[in-house]
């Protein structure tokens, strides 16, 4: 039966149906038996001694991570907060990322960081640091922005020998039935089909996306929407496939815009098919800045709606 | 302990001896660069140590492992095909002198960042809690610089509170690059650290192998049977810079000093005028090794360097490749 779930009810969900395959599969994290017994009481109640928790130390648990899964465990390293992840970056970038290139592939590394993005609250609560990890070699980031998504990626991480990094999208709180389906990494998904310009984007910036192009398309402006669930790897044949359909494109995301996502995606259309383009790319992002903690201010750091329709608005009627 | 062990320590000391003395005169002769880390004075700690553990327990290691594979009984020729870069090399040449990784002889890790083994052992002995029926045990190897990263003291943490069967190997040789510890550490032992974690500390004289030996064979002992971690700091001497070509600051004389604890010498010393062992034997030794690291450079050199689609391999899983190769199938500008 199939039941309604959020994110992050099926990311546990996945879990706990994979546990019963795989017993090696464990869950360390900070104050973890507590999150899980409010999020999946379930997961806990059938699986009490595969989660364990962990002292506030990031850095620790990510190693100890490591070392645990070149033993033969499957660790997921529950990391909290997306803000908490530079304190584990030696860790991910110079220890995990690294460990199969450099011996060869002798070790085999083979753990999920699981880490949630919260509700925007200040400069160290909520911002979205996907683009920073991203760019490592030796990783995989999946950020979902269905449950289904979340179901699929992680029976997918869960059943890779890889060192997966999978983000949970905790501004979304979308339920849906989900599907069982493992969804396979580097695939992206066209949330809904158009022909006048592709707007790419991922997580909850996506259900903006879609809600702006079904606005729009009684406006006359048919808005391809594009989601790409996987940023490493990246979906590159959708999104030129879309381009090329198009002419044009926008990219939107909640991080920093210098060296983010839309920075990436663009380069690599100019690269590769500027003479296809019929308008300048168009990145949206987070200002280079941070985020101020008065209300007034906070989600002004972030892309707005009419930011968002004024982009597209302009792009449509422009020329190269 | 019996000759024969006694022996095996002293075979083990000389082994790493004679491999890295190899190795200086590579570098003179510039058939190797400068910038190899090597453990010279710290030989009593690693044998010491060694001696204690069993083939199927696990090490990790900070930057100096050529050492620590041939202690856990590496094989000398894929050492030294490893450090010359070759893909007959023990990580087929990707991991040179300080990324060493061979489960097949239970060396698990080994990290530049100089205390990223540490955590790495901590949870390797977790995942052996839980899934080793043979009270295995982790050793991680570091020293007495890394002590001061933070990543030591979380990993002693967790370490303890979960009572995992590691030993905490600190080869406190007093310097941290150049500067002397004073400067950096504001306890007089690295020992004592561990008392802010519960964990047992034990200072031992790392130039005395026989008594590192003895101390690890405690610590692997309450460790196996789930008394949990201890922390050895074994005191000891660096006889040579940081790495090969850094300069040291050291006087002639205060590295004379040093020679005078030179941990092989003194259990050469040891041995011979205790009539444990007669002369004859260290020659033979000796002989034998050096012909065993000759023999290791000469297969060093035979090998073929790794092939340039190399350079992409060994990121991901093979699956996980796949699907990289899927999502982008063709050629970036």
């Amino acid at each position: 039966m199939e039941r309604m779930l959020s994110i992050r009810e099926a990311l546990w969900n996945a879990v706990s149906e994979e546990l019963r395959e795989n017993d090696k599969i464990c869950i360390w994290g900070e104050g973890v038996t507590s999150k899980i017994a409010f999020d999946y009481p379930e997961l806990l109640r059938s699986f009490p001694h595969n989660i364990q928790n962990m002292p506030i130390s990031e850095a620790c648990i990510v190693s100890a991570g490591l070392g645990a899964s070149l033993i033969g465990l499957k660790p997921i390293l529950d990391l909290s907060f997306d803000d908490l992840v530079p304190r584990a970056m030696d860790e991910i970038l110079n220890q995990a990322a690294k460990a199969r290139y450099v011996t060869g592939g002798e070790s085999k590394p083979s753990m999920i960081i699981k880490i949630d993005l919260p509700p925007v609250r200040c400069a160290q609560t909520g911002q979205r640091l996907e683009s920073l990890l991203m760019r490592i070699p030796g990783v995989a980031v999946a950020l979902p922005s269905t449950p289904s998504d979340a179901m699929g990626l992680m029976k997918a991480s869960l059943r890779t020998n890889d060192v997966v990094i999978m983000i949970e999208d905790r501004w979304i709180t979308t339920k849906e039935h989900v599907s069982p389906n493992e969804i396979k990494f580097g695939t992206a998904a066209i949330r809904r089909k158009g022909s006048d310009v592709t707007l790419i984007s991922y997580g909850y910036m996506i259900l903006q996306a879609q809600e702006i192009a079904n606005d729009l398309a009684k406006r006359g402006i048919d808005v391809e929407v594009l989601d790409l669930r996987t940023l490493a790897p990246l979906d590159v044949n959708t999104i030129f496939d879309s381009v090329k359909k198009t002419g044009r494109v926008i990219t939107l995301e909640g991080g920093w815009r210098s060296c983010g996502v839309g920075a990436e995606i663009c380069t690599m259309i100019c690269e590769n098919m500027m003479d296809q383009l019929d308008s300048p790319p168009i990145r949206l992002a987070a200002e280079m800045t941070h985020i101020p903690t008065s209300s007034a201010l906070r989600m002004k750091v972030f892309p707005s709606k009419e930011q968002i329709i004024q982009s597209i608005e302009e792009t449509v009627v422009s020329k190269v | 302990m019996r000759d024969k062990e006694k022996i095996e320590l002293l075979r083990d000391m000389m082994r790493i001896r004679i491999f890295e003395e190899k190795i200086l005169e590579l570098i003179q002769q510039k058939e190797l660069e400068l910038g190899f880390h090597l453990l010279m004075g710290h030989e009593g700690i690693m044998a010491g140590v060694s001696g204690a553990l069993r083939n199927d327990d696990y090490i990790t290691s900070n930057h100096r492992t050529m050492g620590r594979y041939l202690s856990r009984g590496g094989d000398t020729k894929k050492i030294m095909a490893e450090i010359f870069g070759k893909e007959t090399g023990v990580c087929q040449g990707m991991a040179g002198e300080m990324l060493i990784a061979d489960k097949s002889i239970g060396f698990l890790f080994s990290s530049v960042t100089v205390a990223a083994g540490i955590p790495v052992a901590v949870g390797a002995a977790l995942a052996l809690q839980r899934l080793s029926k043979n009270n295995q045990v982790v050793a991680c190897f570091f020293g007495d610089g890394a002590t001061c990263n933070g990543i030591f003291h979380e990993a002693m943490n967790v370490a303890a509170v979960n009572k995992a069967p590691v030993l905490f190997v600190c080869e406190n040789n007093g310097l941290s690059i150049n500067i002397r510890q004073s400067e950096w550490m504001s306890t007089l032992t690295v020992a004592e650290r561990a008392s802010a974690y519960g964990v047992k500390g034990e200072r031992v004289d790392g130039t005395d192998v026989e008594a590192v030996n003895g101390v690890a064979r405690l610590a692997v002992e309450r460790a196996r049977q789930g008394g949990g971690p201890t922390l050895i700091d074994a005191t000891t001497v660096r006889l040579r810079p940081h790495k090969e070509g850094l300069a040291d600051n050291r006087s002639a004389d205060e590295i004379k000093e040093d020679w005078k604890k030179d941990p092989v010498g003194l259990y050469i010393k040891k041995l011979e005028d205790s009539k444990q062992i007669d002369q004859n034997l260290v020659k033979k030794l000796r002989s034998e090794l050096m012909a065993e690291v000759n023999e290791a450079v000469d297969y060093a050199k035979a090998s073929s360097f790794p092939k340039e689609s190399k350079l992409m391999d060994n990121l991901y899983s093979e699956q996980m490749s796949d699907a990289f190769a899927r999502a982008a199938n063709f050629r970036f500008r």
